[in-house]
């Protein structure tokens, strides 16, 4: 019966549909389903199975987005309320401050890499566009961050990157904050050369990126 | 059944007035001048028409005058669509107006580039195999044509293994070329065993043939075969190949009205031997490769599509030509640019039935490789030409208002109901047109086209077997094979 309730979940992220996902999620409550049971049995396998197929080709894109985003939706305006004790939350895997740097507005790829690093089991804080350097600063202390990400989409506004490393530095926060960029006119050189942690070309390589510098096995 | 590409979309190059004029050009060369038949058989058949026929000096200056009454009444009774059929019904075409195929090789090459070493090698029955294995695999060659020889077998039944490897590993429709009268009437016996029988063959044409007369103006015996699939009712094509300078004149429409005389001289031969038997056209305008250089001559290409194209229309023939094959000697950015130029412009002029996919170095080396990205650019090609739908749901206005400025519409109902549709998608297992980020592409070894192609024959031909023909009738196909061994082999040593 319980089983069944979870195929249900799953089955619900997989028509891309919030709607769906929170009707199914409200029955589950009702059920007397727990929370975190509802996340963890429900939306994970759900998020795996969408991960999965797209490493294989079956899936695109636009799916691995549409499904952490329904899960994202469900997690914020319903089960996260419900569960009073912040540690019993969805476990994750580290904390990450996702934004794109001050001048640039640019946040389809950075938005992107915040629902795939959410659908890998990340705690992601996507704080918007035309971020200042202090603001990174501010929020990585704030939610006690293991990463932060920098997205530049513009030749003009790459040097922020390098300013957010030097800022991380004087914060006295770079040795226990990991510094990763991207964005299309940024290289693996750049990053080297600004000495951040890591530069991913695709979604799927952010993920192992992070998971590579916090020591995750998978 | 295999839907073609949407053809056609170019206009016509040339006035109707200029057509006239290369059209009663070829006339005056076919009546006045006439051309060499060197084929007994052949000549009976203009004989038997009461054409005018000057055995002059020697045996061998047997000169045929056409009559313009001849070639009337040939156009007059050739079809302008027929289905050419397949040992798969589900690969049946049909070939119409505006519809143009792509068909894998035609040419037995004397060399071929190994998969695994890339150098160049000669060609052995099992590299046909394989080629053919892969031409059943791509999806967008409607037809296929040996790639390589067979140069591991005697020499004289070279064709009759090739016919038999054809017939053996793919169930589309095959359409090559024979050297003798007799080494085409083994192939019609193959396929006769396929089909059940030659009443059941003319229905069902799984074959076809082509043909080509020796410029300037000769009827070779070799065309012979194409008589025979022609008595027996098959489609059959045209290939004149003079060479601007050398065999025809240097300058292209006097090349190409040579050209097209000599590819009427075909037509008729088809007719006389089967009136209203389906024929297709081709003419061209080679430039002799004459300066140091040797190079390409954009001649060629307006010749043996454009002019080609508009020539079949206004005789209301189906078309082919000479398609994506490259001169260059490997698959580099010269092969990339003239497969494509080879897939896009007999497309865009509708042309029919365009063949030697897959050939470099002008046909003499064959590369699967180069097949592989034929393949896929002809499926860019056909996305590109194919019909654009306009109404309420694809211009999503509403969609458009719903997002808003800034939005995004990755996530919306309207991008996942409808991204599979996109040709990306339906095709997500491409490897040519690469549009990763250099980053990845770096990783990942800086794969180029030539290795991305490589590795994807490699993977079809681990994977694709083709549907094989029922054991007894491979045996029958044998046996002739060992037939047509017993009576040219045989007959060396006496």
């Amino acid at each position: 019966m319980s089983e069944d309730i979870f195929d249900e979940l799953s089955n619900s992220v997989l028509t891309f549909e919030s709607d769906e996902v929170k009707k199914t999620t409200q029955k589950a409550l009702e059920k007397g389903i727990d929370p975190i049971d509802i996340i963890e049995k429900g939306f994970t396998k759900a998020l795996k199975i969408v991960g999965d197929e797209y490493e294989k080709g079956e899936f695109f894109l636009m799916e691995l987005i549409a499904a952490a985003d329904c899960v994202k939706k469900v997690l914020d305006e319903i089960l996260n309320p419900l569960i009073l004790n912040k540690k019993n939350r969805r476990k994750t895997l580290g904390v990450i401050v996702l934004g794109t740097v001050k001048g640039d507005i640019h946040e389809i790829g950075k938005n992107i890499i915040a629902s795939f690093l959410f659908a890998a089991g990340f705690d992601v804080h996507n704080i918007g566009t035309d971020v200042s350097v202090e603001t990174f600063v501010e929020k990585a202390r704030e939610v006690n961050a293991d990463v932060v990400g920098a997205s530049a989409l513009l030749s003009t506004t790459l040097p922020e990157q390098e300013k957010i490393v030097e800022a991380f530095k004087s914060a006295g926060l770079r040795d226990k904050i990991k510094l990763i960029f991207g964005g299309s006119p940024v290289t693996e050189q750049w990053v080297n050369d600004i000495e951040g942690d890591g530069f991913a070309g695709t979604p799927l390589e952010a993920i192992k990126l992070v998971k590579r510098l916090l020591n995750i096995n998978e | 059944m295999l839907e073609g590409i949407k053809g056609g979309r170019l206009n016509d190059f040339l006035t109707t007035n200029e057509v006239e004029d290369i059209h009663s050009t070829s006339v005056r060369i076919l009546s006045e001048v006439g051309m060499q038949c060197r084929s007994d058989r052949i000549l009976k058949f203009f004989e038997n028409v009461g054409a005018e026929i000057y055995m002059k000096e020697s045996k061998t200056k047997r000169i045929v005058k056409i009559p313009e009454s001849l070639i009337k009444e040939a156009l007059k009774n050739a079809p302008s669509n027929f289905p050419i059929n397949a040992r798969n019904p589900k690969y049946n075409i049909k070939i119409e107006k505006n519809k143009t195929h792509f068909s894998f090789g035609a040419s037995a090459t004397p060399y071929i580039i190994d998969p695994e070493s890339g150098e160049y090698r000669k060609p052995t029955k099992n590299d046909l195999v394989d080629a053919i294995r892969l031409a059943d695999a791509l999806e967008n060659f409607h037809s296929v044509g040996a790639i390589a020889g067979a140069f591991d077998v005697p020499h004289k039944v070279q064709y009759e293994h090739e016919w038999e490897v054809l017939l053996n590993n793919t169930s589309k429709h095959i359409s090559f070329w024979t050297p003798s009268g007799y080494s085409a009437r083994k192939a019609l016996d193959m396929a006769e065993v396929i089909v059940g029988g030659p009443d059941e063959l003319k229905k069902n044409p799984i074959i076809s043939l082509g043909g080509e007369t020796v410029s300037p103006l000769i009827i070779p015996k070799e065309l012979e075969g194409l008589l025979e699939f022609a008595l027996a009712g098959l489609p059959v094509l045209s290939g004149p190949i003079p060479f601007g300078g050398a065999t025809a004149p240097i300058t292209l429409a006097g090349s190409f009205a040579l050209s097209n005389a000599e590819s009427l001289s075909i037509l008729i031969i088809s007719q006389l031997a089967n009136p209203g038997g389906p024929f297709i056209y081709y003419a061209n305008s080679f430039q002799l490769p004459f300066t140091k250089n040797a190079q390409y001559a954009p001649e060629a290409t307006v010749g043996g599509i454009f002019i080609s194209a508009q020539m079949a229309r206004y005789y209301n023939l189906p078309s082919c030509t000479i398609g994506p094959i490259s001169l260059s000697k490997v698959t580099d950015a010269q092969a990339g640019a003239e497969l494509m130029q080879g897939v896009l412009l007999p497309t865009l002029m509708g042309i029919n039935f365009v063949a030697l996919a897959g050939h470099l170095s002008s046909g003499n080396v064959a590369s699967m490789e180069a097949t592989v990205m034929c393949d896929e650019i002809i499926g860019h090609v056909s996305a590109i030409l194919d019909d654009i739908r306009i109404n309420e749901e694809t211009l999503a206005f509403d969609v458009i208002k719903e997002v808003g400025p800034g939005g995004n519409f990755m996530t919306h109902k309207h991008t996942l109901k409808h991204m599979r549709e996109t040709y990306v998608a339906k095709h997500k297992n491409n490897v040519f047109f690469d549009g990763t980020h250099e980053s990845l592409w770096i990783k990942g070894n800086r794969k180029d086209a030539y290795m991305r192609a490589n590795e994807k024959l490699i993977r079809i031909l681990n994977e694709h077997y083709p549907e094989p023909l029922p054991k007894h009738v491979q045996e029958k196909i044998s046996e002739i094979v060992k037939e047509a061994e017993n009576k040219k082999l045989k007959k060396r040593k006496d």
